[in-house]
């Protein structure tokens, strides 16, 4: 992202490794008795985007085995030669198919998902995307546009027989997660560099806008519940801006696309990383892991896990496994830091690419 | 003209002298006033190395090329013509002084210098002064300081230089040099031109350097007055306008561009006597940087502005012969703002105080301290020592420990926006370093090696805090240490002349929690250079050997270390006393050498330079 690189110009002279915010997940259960013969190279287990250093260099994927134990780094450099682009943001998934995003190179690289054979590019059409979704058949990548033009971001409906650019739909500033709920695309329009509070929401059936949804400032994640609700939390406005606003967690009723509650929570509380496993809902805030259920939302007044450092975290197994990424000191390889919750232990540390962000699970 | 800075002056050599320093008796108002007296009266005990006018007017004129080959700094630059920082023995660029004819101008807002926004042929000199300098010169001459000197002096002259130079990629270069002067009066003014479609091929692949263009405009105006026996005015003027874009890399495309227009204007008046002198200067220095993150769209900017002024008084008194010292008061007011950076303005106040003793013909020593104070933070006590002893006239040893330090710089304490905030409870970082040097001399050899350790704490970090925002801390401890070797030899047969110069940097410098090596430091630089000169004909080979850097702090990643090598030919066409017309052609990286300075910043293979030099 250029801004990144006016920051590294501006603040740090020449040269600093940078990130970019983060965050998805899949809902996908991993095989647990897997016959090896039959198993592709990268198939059960966890795929890792890594978004590698800013500007000068490449963003790597890793492979995970399903027991968390070793990681295989940049698969796809392995399989291909070649590398991923500059900033490897996330993965969308269709069928066999993996698109892997890269932000700054403006590419997305389609791999078989278990293989990590390049199938194909799409080069053209891509302004800093982020995130990529299967809808309807269709794929869909929220791009930022301009950062500094708050007024042409959109999603970028993709044809996935000839992986072209074939329309795009205009949505609110700094579109970033989205997800699917079989009829509507949500896509969280978090602001860019900048502040926004929007849900856009998608007919993929017209490629219509159907509606806006205002939740809280900078929303950062999206959940579906077992009730089909849509969970925002927005890690609310930071002080820098000069208007601080809290942290919100907003539900939504899917069928009406209408709030149902808004929770809110301290003035100074910024909360991230929103993941729901079953009735559980799990938000990271201060270094802190809290747990707490989406049929009676409180904020708990303890952490789970606590003094951690997470750049972008997820809850897998059913429940039973946290996948905390953490991108150190963002100069150098990450880790993930697996944790059991059922006993709140840290059970592995895995060393990963550089600034780890996305955790999918690959069935 | 009794020049107390001698030079080993080889015509079109492309080497660097060392300056020595010396006590003697100084005569009021000498034939050259040298714009910054404490760089050769106080700078026992360090290396202080000179690039001279030949080799300046002979180099590419950015300042990041001419340091690259002739000393051990190490140049980060962001593709040629992009963002260059300089670092001495392996500290950070904001831990380097960029001084200008004696005042320091590292930029206020993000606290270093950038070497492509100096063009270097509009000085008649360049010091490149290795180890701690703060009490002299200030936030930042931690591991080193470059010194940017224009010299006045007074005598009947009319000399004008002219240089025109065309180079590969679509390079037109120009300088043009004029001075004048009488007994009383000295002017001289200076145009550099230089602008590049820069859109090299990177080796290896089919990829270009795309929006690597610039153009960069230097202008200087000195003038010196003298006021009546004992007395002068002097006025040094320097306008720096620079255009270009920053390049792309081998995984990132790019179409941001970049502006910067800087003025540093200084007016002096000194009064001299046997036994002392006064200087009152009043400095008026601004900066100004407009970013914008899209070249076809210029409608969109980031601003950033930093204006200063400094009053500065400085009075030496000589006791005898043998024994200086000089007090400094120094008042500085910066305001600076920007699109990211609160409007904040910074007063500081300093006094410093530099003792030095020739105690006997063979030993001197010297003592320094500072005090600053600011209305922003609590700055440390300065202090240091330096000592030298010569054995004999082929053997001398120097010590010097000082303490340095270099203050937030407004990013670091002021920004404010776009997923970033600076931190007003920032401190300074300090540094404690000790050094200690050998000089052989023998004929035409001339041997210095070095040995240096450096302590420093409270390191301004940047890292992202648990929700995501840029901000700096206090965070970090180095230690650096390491050894510097550098040899000059000339040798002169009849007509011919031989000269060889060569460098060794061995330098550790290493997070201390860690233990690893800072980012981009390399283990060992070496440069060398060999010149040859007959009658009409000068040539010169020149090499860099860089090692391999590390590009991530758990040094898991790197870039290769490489070595690359330029040859130039030069050949007077005229050579009379009162008109001289040399014609210069240069190969650069010439067995095509694909290497990088910085990760996947391809660097230019083979290239060429054709100049010429008009002097009449």
């Amino acid at each position: 992202m250029k801004f990144y690189k006016f920051l590294l110009i501006a603040i740090f002279g020449t040269l600093f490794l940078f990130a970019c915010s983060n965050d998805d997940d899949g809902i996908v259960v991993i095989d647990p008795n897997p016959d090896p013969e039959e198993m592709l190279a990268f198939e059960n287990g966890f795929l890792v985007t890594n978004q590698g250093p800013f500007n000068t260099g490449f963003g790597s994927v890793d492979f995970v085995d399903a027991t968390l134990t070793t990681a295989d780094t940049d698969i796809y450099q392995d399989v291909n030669g070649d590398n991923l682009g500059n900033v490897v943001q996330s993965i969308g998934f269709s069928g066999d198919l993996a698109y892997v995003v890269a932000n700054v190179s403006n590419r997305i690289t389609v791999v078989n998902r278990f293989t990590f054979e390049e199938v194909a590019r799409i080069e053209t059409g891509l302004e800093n995307p982020r995130y990529f979704v299967e809808a309807n058949g269709k794929g869909y990548v929220s791009n930022w546009g301009d950062p500094n033009i708050a007024t042409d971001d959109y999603v970028a409906v993709i044809d996935l027989t000839t992986n072209e650019v074939t329309g795009t739909i205009p949505v609110g500033e700094g579109p970033e997660e989205m997800i699917f709920n079989r009829f509507n695309l949500y896509v969280a329009n978090q602001g860019g560099f900048g502040v926004n509070n929007t849900v856009t929401v998608i007919d993929p059936t017209t490629d219509m806008v159907s509606s806006t949804i205002i939740v809280g400032d900078v929303p950062n994640s999206l959940q579906l519940d077992t009730d089909g609700n849509l969970w925002v939390l927005a890690g609310g406005s930071p002080a820098f801006t000069g208007n601080e606003t809290p942290g919100t967690l907003t539900r939504i009723n899917t069928a009406s696309n209408q709030v149902i509650t808004t929770f809110l929570f301290g003035l100074n509380d910024h909360p991230n990383y929103l993941n729901i496993s079953g009735s559980d809902l799990y938000y990271f805030l201060d270094g802190g892991v809290f747990k707490t259920t989406t049929v009676n939302f409180q904020t708990p007044a303890t952490p789970e896990l606590s003094g951690v450092n997470f750049f972008n975290m997820f809850v897998v197994n059913g429940g039973a496994t946290l996948i905390g990424c953490n991108a150190g000191d963002f100069a150098s390889n990450g880790t993930l830091e697996i944790y059991n919750l059922g006993d709140n232990s840290l059970t592995t540390t895995l060393n990963v690419g550089i600034i780890p962000d996305n955790v999918y699970v690959n069935p | 003209m009794k020049e107390k800075i001698s030079y080993i002056v080889m015509v079109l050599c492309f080497c660097i002298s060392t300056a020595h320093s010396q006590i003697d008796s100084l005569q009021v108002l000498p034939e050259v006033i040298l714009s910054d007296v404490k760089l050769r009266d106080f700078s026992q005990g360090v290396t202080v190395a000179r690039v001279t006018d030949s080799v300046l007017s002979n180099s590419k004129t950015a300042l990041t090329e001419v340091l690259r080959y002739q000393t051990l700094v190490f140049l980060r630059e962001n593709g040629p013509g992009g963002v260059s920082s300089a670092s001495f023995r392996g500290t950070s660029a904001q831990q380097t002084a960029v001084v200008w004819n004696g005042i320091n101008i590292n930029s206020q807002l993000n606290g270093q210098t950038d070497f492509n926004t100096i063009s270097s042929r509009n000085y008649d000199n360049i010091d490149v002064r290795s180890g701690g300098g703060s009490i002299p010169y200030g936030s930042g001459a931690i591991g080193g300081s470059i010194h940017l000197n224009n010299e006045i002096s007074f005598a009947p002259r009319f000399e004008n230089r002219l240089v025109l130079s065309y180079g590969s990629f679509n390079t037109p270069s120009g300088n043009f040099k004029s001075r004048f002067g009488t007994k009383k009066f000295y002017g001289d003014v200076a145009v550099d031109y230089t602008r590049s479609d820069n859109d090299f091929e990177y080796l290896d692949t089919d990829q270009l350097n795309e929006n690597g263009q610039f153009e960069n405009t230097n202008l200087n105006a000195n003038f010196g007055f003298t006021l009546s026996r004992n007395q002068l005015i002097k006025v040094y003027h320097n306008t720096f306008l620079g255009d270009r874009n920053f390049s792309g890399t081998l995984t990132a495309p790019s179409d941001d561009s970049y502006q910067d227009r800087n003025t540093r204007t200084l007016v002096e008046w000194q009064a001299s006597d046997t036994q002392y002198d006064s200087k009152l200067r009043v400095a008026h220095v601004f900066e100004q940087f407009r970013y914008f993150p899209t070249e076809d769209n210029r409608s969109i900017s980031t601003i950033g502005k930093a204006i200063r002024y400094t009053a500065n008084y400085d009075f030496t008194y000589r006791f005898g012969n043998d024994k200086r010292l000089k007090t400094t008061l120094d008042y500085t007011t910066v305001d600076g703002e920007g699109s990211n950076i609160q409007q904040a303005t910074r007063n500081a106040f300093s006094a410093s105080t530099l003792w030095h003793h020739q105690v006997t013909k063979k030993w001197n020593y010297g003592i320094q301290a500072r005090q600053e104070v600011t209305n922003t933070f609590d700055s440390p006590l300065l202090f240091g020592m330096s000592s030298e002893y010569a054995f004999a006239k082929a053997y001398k040893i120097s010590i010097n420990a000082s303490r340095n330090y270099r203050i937030p710089s407004y990013n670091d304490v002021y920004w404010q926006g776009a997923g970033a905030r600076g931190n007003p409870n920032l401190i300074p970082e300090t540094s404690i370093q000790a050094e200690i040097g050998h000089r052989f001399t023998y004929k035409d050899l001339n041997l210095r090696l070095n040995t240096y350790y450096i302590l420093t704490q409270d390191l301004i970090v940047w890292r992202p805090d648990f929700s995501g925002i840029w901000s700096p801390e206090n965070l970090s401890e180095t230690r650096n240490y390491g050894t510097e070797l550098t040899a000059e030899y000339s040798y002169k047969l009849g007509a011919h002349l031989l000269t060889a110069t060569g460098n060794y940097g061995y330098t550790i410098a290493e997070d201390r929690e860690t233990g690893n090596q800072l980012l981009y430091v390399p283990k060992q630089k070496i440069t060398g250079s060999v010149g040859y000169t007959f009658d009409r004909l000068s040539a010169f080979y020149q090499i860099l050997y860089n090692d391999k850097v590390y590009t991530t702090t758990d040094n898991s990643d790197s870039v290769a270390g490489y070595g690359v090598s330029n040859l130039g030919v030069n050949y007077s066409l005229v050579k009379k006393q009162e008109q001289q017309i040399t014609l210069s052609l240069q190969a650069r990286n010439i067995l095509n050498k694909n290497y990088q300075t910085i990760a996947f910043r391809p660097n230019p293979g083979r290239n060429f330079l054709i100049q010429t030099t008009y002097t009449f």
